[in-house]
């Protein structure tokens, strides 16, 4: 098996290159605090910037998978929804960002980047189990 | 757009200058593509030759333009490694000079020059003492 021709076939896609199967055999399994958001959601949106948008029937939608040989998940979260985007919309209730979320054994945690270029916000985050069904994150200064 | 001219298929040819003297050489592939909406450019810099056996990198870089901080905002994983940096990015002359963390927290560069059409030169270096040391050079090629 020639190793390099194999790498050519498997990077001629962006989004084969980036994405992974799975989780890394590195990450143990108790450590996988998101894997089971691998997949696409719809997004009934009730809060946003903490403001409560219940009554505006904002629709979202959210997209979680594995990448970078399984060390690492990538999210895109999309308000309004894709099918409903178009010019001129409203920044305030406005999303098309992604999370990057490493683990880092050091820690036993995950490292967390999110980015909303729609508005400049980022956030830098770290993330591990609290209890059965709870995340505990917390959010860090940005570099300025 | 600062990014957006690297959009495409490259393939590159590198060599890191370690502190014990060595100098192991590497062969690899980067992919640039516009995502969320054309607000960002994320790419995948994977390495599918080394001269010695260190795991070969696999990481990403997203970055997008913050108009009210005139300036790239960057971010880089490298999960193999332990890297999730935020840098900075600005244009100086005809070089693109960005500042940010190692991953053992020190002051890291990375410099594209030499910027042509089809191929670029890029150089990352630590500030160690009082001055820059290069730790790896790299030039890239465009995938015709």
């Amino acid at each position: 098996m020639n190793r390099t021709q194999a790498t050519q076939e498997s990077i001629d896609n962006f989004a084969t290159l980036l994405s992974a199967p799975g989780r890394s055999p590195e990450i143990p399994e108790s450590a996988d605090v998101y894997g089971w958001l691998v997949g696409s959601w719809a997004l009934e949106v009730l809060h946003y910037a903490a403001v409560d948008v219940s009554g505006q029937h904002i629709r979202g939608e959210a997209h979680f998978g594995w990448v970078l040989e399984g060390r690492a998940m990538q999210d895109v979260w999309i308000m309004p929804r894709y099918s409903d985007r178009r010019a001129g919309l409203a920044k305030t209730n406005d999303m098309y960002g992604s999370t990057l979320r490493v683990w880092d054994a050091a820690i036993q945690a995950w490292r967390m980047r999110w980015i909303n270029p729609v508005s400049g916000h980022r956030e830098d985050q770290i993330g591990r189990r609290s209890g059965r069904t709870s995340y505990k994150w917390a959010s860090a200064p940005t570099v300025r | 757009m600062l990014f957006g001219q690297f959009v495409g298929d490259w393939s590159f040819d590198s060599v890191e200058y370690w502190d014990n003297g060595s100098r192991p050489t590497q062969k690899g592939e980067i992919q640039f593509r516009w995502v969320l909406e054309g607000t960002a450019v994320q790419d995948v810099w994977v390495e599918t030759e080394r001269s010695d056996s260190e795991l070969k990198m696999y990481g990403t870089t997203i970055r997008f333009y913050d108009a009210k901080a005139k300036s790239w905002r960057i971010i880089w994983v490298e999960p193999g490694r332990g890297a999730v940096a935020k840098l900075k990015a600005e244009r100086v002359g005809d070089e693109i000079v960005i500042l940010g963390q190692a991953a053992d927290g020190s002051p890291m560069r990375w410099t594209y020059s030499e910027i042509k059409p089809n191929s670029f030169h890029w150089r990352g270096e630590k500030f160690v003492g009082n001055d820059w040391r290069a730790y790896e050079d790299l030039r890239a090629h465009r995938k015709q």
